[in-house]
C-alpha cells in the first residue's frame, strides 16, 4: 500500500468518472496517466469467472439479470457506454502483469475473494492484490475475511470502515480483528478522514488510505499530512491523474 | 380570516418557527411585510407556507450553485472535470420533483423531471433542504433510512461532495 514515504495513488475503477468506469480502456488510461494501481469491484460469472463490475446486475433484453446467473459469453454480450465487453480478471492481469501496478478489490463474499486469490495465483500476482470489506457492509471482520484468511495466509486485507460512521471511535476500528487476521490498513471516506484519525490508525501499526478524494484542495491537503514523516499510505480518487500530478509535484 | 399560501393556494394553518417574527410595515411600498428567514424579505401578500418556502429555498440553493458554477473559477474548474451527470430528486407524497446536471464545467437544475438520470434521490423535502445546505449529511439521511438512492451510490456522494464544495466556496466569498 505504500511505497518508500510516498502517497500510493489508486485510479477507481480506472480513470474513475472521467472515461466508462470499469472497461479495459478505463483501466489503460489510469495506467498511462501513473496510477500505482486500479481499485474496482469484482462479480463471478455462472462458471465462476471472476469479472470486473460494479453492477450485481445487467440489463438484458429490458430484463435485470443478476451477473452470477449469466455464462461468460453471455456477459462478454453485453456492451458499456464506450461498446467495449466487461473485462475479466484474467484480461486485466494478463494485460497488465509487466507494469507493476497493484490491484484492489472490493469483495461481496469468501467465494469471491477465494476466485480473486486463485486468479492471481495463476499470474504469480498475488503479493499485487489486496481485498477489501466493502465501506457500505456492516458484517464484522471475523465475518468477512475468516474464509479468506484461512485459504491464504499472506494476501493483504483491508478494512473500509463503514460510512456510516462519521465520526471514528475505536470501537469501529475492531482492532483485536484486524491483528487476529493480520488485516493490514484502514480505507476511510474522505469527509471523515482527519489528521487525528490518520495519526491514531499509524500509532495502531496499520496503513491509512483515504478514499472518494475529489476537488484540488482537498487533493493538496491529504498529499500534504504527514506524521511521524510519514505521508498518508494510499489514496483512492475519481480523478487519479490530477492526483498523481500533485503528489508528483508535492511529494518528490 | 384565513391566511392562505400564495404558491399552492392552501389555507395555512401553523406558520414555520422561523417565519414572522419580524413584521414591518415598508414606508415606500405602504405595506407589510415579514422577514422569512428563509425567503428573506417578502409582502405579506406573498405569504407562504412552510411547504412553498422549502421548496423556494431547495431551489434558491441549486440556483446559487448554478450561479457558482458560472462566476467561480475554483467551482467551475473542479465541474470542468466530471462528465455530465443527471441527478433527479423525487419527494414522497408530492409533486414537487427537481433535476440537478453536473459536470462538463457547469451545474444545472429545475424543478420536474428529466429521463434516464444516473441516480434518483427520493426524500422527503425538508431533509432534501437541510442536505442542500449541509445542515444534514447525505450519509447519514441513507443510513438512517430517509433517503433512498436508486443508482450507483458513487454519483450521489459526488453529488454531496459538490455541494459541500459549493457551500465552502459560497462562504468563503460571503455569498448568501
Amino acid at each position: 500500500m505504500c511505497d518508500l514515504n510516498r502517497t500510493f495513488i489508486w485510479g477507481h475503477r480506472g480513470t474513475g468518472l472521467t472515461g466508462t468506469q470499469n472497461s479495459f480502456s478505463s483501466f489503460k488510461n489510469a495506467v498511462n496517466m501513473g496510477v500505482d494501481g486500479i481499485k474496482t469491484e469484482t462479480k463471478l460469472s455462472k462458471e465462476g469467472e471472476v469479472v470486473l463490475s460494479y453492477y450485481n446486475t445487467l440489463k438484458i433484453d429490458g430484463k435485470d439479470v443478476p451477473i452470477q446467473e449469466l455464462t461468460i459469453e453471455e456477459i462478454k454480450k453485453f456492451k458499456l457506454e464506450n461498446n467495449e465487453s466487461i473485462p475479466t480478471l484474467r484480461e486485466v492481469l494478463e494485460a497488465f502483469k509487466s507494469y507493476g501496478i497493484k490491484y484492489h478489490f472490493d469483495v461481496a463474499n469468501p467465494e469471491e475473494g477465494i476466485k480473486i486469490i486463485e486468479t492471481a495465483k495463476e499470474y504469480g500476482l498475488v503479493d499485487h492484490i489486496e481485498l477489501a470489506k466493502p465501506s457500505t457492509r456492516s458484517e464484522s471482520l471475523s465475518d468477512y475475511f475468516t474464509e479468506i484468511r484461512n485459504f491464504d495466509k499472506n494476501v493483504t486485507l483491508i478494512n473500509s470502515i463503514l460510512i456510516k460512521h462519521s465520526v471514528i471511535e475505536d470501537k469501529h476500528l475492531e482492532l483485536e480483528d484486524m491483528r487476529k487476521l493480520n488485516i493490514k490498513g484502514f480505507n476511510v471516506y474522505y469527509n471523515y478522514a482527519n489528521f487525528e484519525l490518520f495519526k491514531r490508525v499509524k500509532e495502531h501499526g496499520f496503513k491509512f488510505c483515504v478514499w472518494g478524494v475529489l476537488f484540488k484542495r482537498k487533493m493538496q491537503k491529504f498529499l500534504t499530512m504527514k506524521y511521524n514523516g510519514e505521508y498518508i499510505d494510499a489514496i483512492m480518487s475519481n480523478q487519479p491523474e490530477r492526483l498523481v500530478k500533485f503528489r508528483n509535484e508535492i511529494q518528490n | 380570516m384565513n391566511l392562505t399560501c400564495t404558491g399552492c393556494g392552501e389555507e395555512i394553518e401553523t406558520l414555520p418557527l422561523q417565519c414572522a417574527h419580524s413584521l414591518n410595515k415598508n414606508e415606500e411600498t405602504n405595506q407589510w411585510e415579514c422577514y422569512m428567514e428563509n425567503c428573506g424579505i417578502i409582502s405579506i401578500n406573498e405569504y407562504i407556507c412552510e411547504s412553498c418556502c422549502t421548496k423556494r429555498n431547495i431551489m434558491k440553493l441549486n440556483k446559487t450553485f448554478e450561479r457558482l458554477s458560472l462566476e467561480n473559477e475554483e467551482f467551475k474548474e473542479e465541474l470542468s472535470f466530471f462528465k455530465k451527470t443527471l441527478l433527479q430528486t423525487k419527494i414522497p407524497n408530492s409533486d414537487f420533483k427537481f433535476w440537478v446536471e453536473f459536470g462538463n464545467g457547469v451545474y444545472l437544475s429545475d424543478k420536474g423531471e428529466k429521463d434516464n438520470p444516473s441516480v434518483i434521490f427520493n426524500c422527503p423535502q425538508k431533509n432534501m433542504n437541510l442536505i442542500l445546505e449541509g445542515e444534514l449529511s447525505l450519509l447519514g439521511e441513507y443510513f438512517n433510512g430517509n433517503l433512498k438512492i436508486e443508482g450507483d451510490l458513487q454519483y450521489a456522494l459526488v453529488f454531496f461532495d459538490i455541494v459541500k464544495l459549493a457551500l465552502e466556496i459560497n462562504k468563503e466569498i460571503g455569498g448568501v
